[in-house]
C-alpha cells in the first residue's frame, strides 16, 4: 500500500466517494499509445543517426568506431537548429521520452536553458543554468557507468567470461 | 483507438516476420576470386577467403594481400554480430597459424570492407601497381587500427 492509499483512508467518507468518483472520471493516461509514439519517433531519431554514421563512414575516412563522434556532434548541431527554431518542442510535446532519451534531448534540455537564461546574463545566466537540466544526466551517467563497469570487471575477473 | 492498438500489433508482426526472414535466408557468399598478376599475386587472399568462408555465420569475406600484410575483413550474419569480437580472433588465430610470415589483419568494419572491395576491384581490371596496392594496404591496416 503505498502512501497516496494511506492519505486516503483517514479521509471522510464522503471525500473517499468523491474521490472515486472523479477517478472514474478523469482522462485516461494513453499509456500505451505514448509508448508507441515514443518508440517510432525515438527509432527516427537513431535511424537519422545511422544514416549520418552511414554517410561518414562511405564519403570520408571514418570507421564503425571513429564515426560515431562526428555523428553525434551533428545530431548536435541539428538539435541546436531545431531547438532554436522551436520545432523540437512541438516533438517533445508530441513523442516525450521518445525525443528525451537519445543524445538529442540532452542537447535539447542544454540548448533550451541556455536560451531560456540568456537575459540574466552571459557569466550568471547562461553559464549557470545551462547544465541545471543536463547536470543529473551527467551526474547519473558517470556513476551507473562506474556500476556497469564494476560488474563488468567482477565478471571478466571472477567468473572467467 | 482500438485501430491504432491493431496498426501497432500488425507493425510489430511484420516487423518480427521480416527479421525471421533474413535468418532464414540461405547464405548467398559472393567471392571474389582474383586473378594473380605477377607483381600483384593474389593467391594467398583466394586461399584466405575459402578458408573464412567455411566457418559458420560468415556471409562474405574481402582479402587483399601483399608479400607482408594480408588483410582480411568478413561480414556475418546479424545475430552472430553478438561473437564479433571472438570470432575475429579465432579467424586470426587459424590464419596466423596458415600463414606465419605474413603480418594479418582482420576486421569486420564497414569501412575495411569497402576499402577492401575496391581495392579487390582494381585488382580484378589490373588497374593497380604494387606500389600503390602496398600504399593503400598499409592505408587499411592503419584505418582498421584506429581508435575513438
Amino acid at each position: 500500500m503505498n502512501v497516496a492509499d494511506k492519505k486516503k483512508k483517514k479521509l471522510p467518507p464522503q471525500a473517499q466517494e468523491y474521490q472515486d468518483f472523479q477517478k472514474d472520471k478523469e482522462t485516461k493516461r494513453p499509456i500505451f499509445i505514448n509508448c508507441m509514439k515514443a518508440f517510432f519517433v525515438g527509432g527516427l531519431i537513431c535511424l537519422i543517426g545511422q544514416v549520418i554514421s552511414t554517410f561518414y563512414i562511405y564519403f570520408f575516412d571514418f570507421t564503425e568506431k571513429t564515426a560515431g563522434n562526428p555523428t553525434v556532434a551533428t545530431l548536435i548541431f541539428i538539435t541546436m537548429l531545431m531547438t532554436g527554431f522551436g520545432i523540437y518542442d512541438h516533438l517533445g510535446q508530441f513523442s516525450g521520452a521518445g525525443t528525451a532519451v537519445p543524445i538529442t534531448g540532452f542537447a535539447n534540455s542544454v540548448i533550451s536553458s541556455a536560451i531560456e537564461h540568456r537575459t540574466e546574463g552571459f557569466i550568471l545566466g547562461v553559464g549557470t543554468n545551462m547544465l541545471k537540466l543536463a547536470g543529473p544526466v551527467i551526474v547519473y551517467g558517470v556513476f551507473s557507468a562506474f556500476v556497469i563497469a564494476l560488474i563488468k570487471t567482477i565478471f571478466t575477473k571472477w567468473g572467467g567470461f | 483507438m482500438t485501430r491504432l492498438i491493431i496498426v501497432s500489433i500488425m507493425t510489430f508482426v511484420f516487423m518480427l516476420t521480416g527479421c525471421n526472414h533474413s535468418e532464414q535466408a540461405e547464405d548467398n557468399r559472393n567471392l571474389i576470386k582474383l586473378n594473380s598478376h605477377e607483381s600483384t599475386e593474389q593467391q594467398v587472399s583466394n586461399e584466405v577467403k575459402d578458408i573464412v568462408s567455411n566457418k559458420q555465420g560468415i556471409t562474405n569475406v574481402h582479402a587483399v594481400n601483399t608479400r607482408e600484410l594480408i588483410v582480411v575483413a568478413f561480414e556475418v550474419k546479424h545475430f552472430k554480430r553478438f561473437n564479433l569480437t571472438s570470432l575475429r580472433k579465432k579467424v586470426k588465430e587459424d590464419l596466423e597459424m596458415k600463414f606465419p610470415k605474413q603480418d594479418i589483419v582482420v576486421s569486420t568494419d564497414k569501412k575495411v570492407i569497402l576499402e577492401l572491395s575496391k581495392l579487390e576491384e582494381k585488382l580484378e581490371s589490373n588497374s593497380i601497381t604494387e606500389e600503390k596496392l602496398n600504399k593503400k594496404l598499409k592505408e587499411i591496416k592503419k584505418l582498421s587500427e584506429e581508435e575513438t
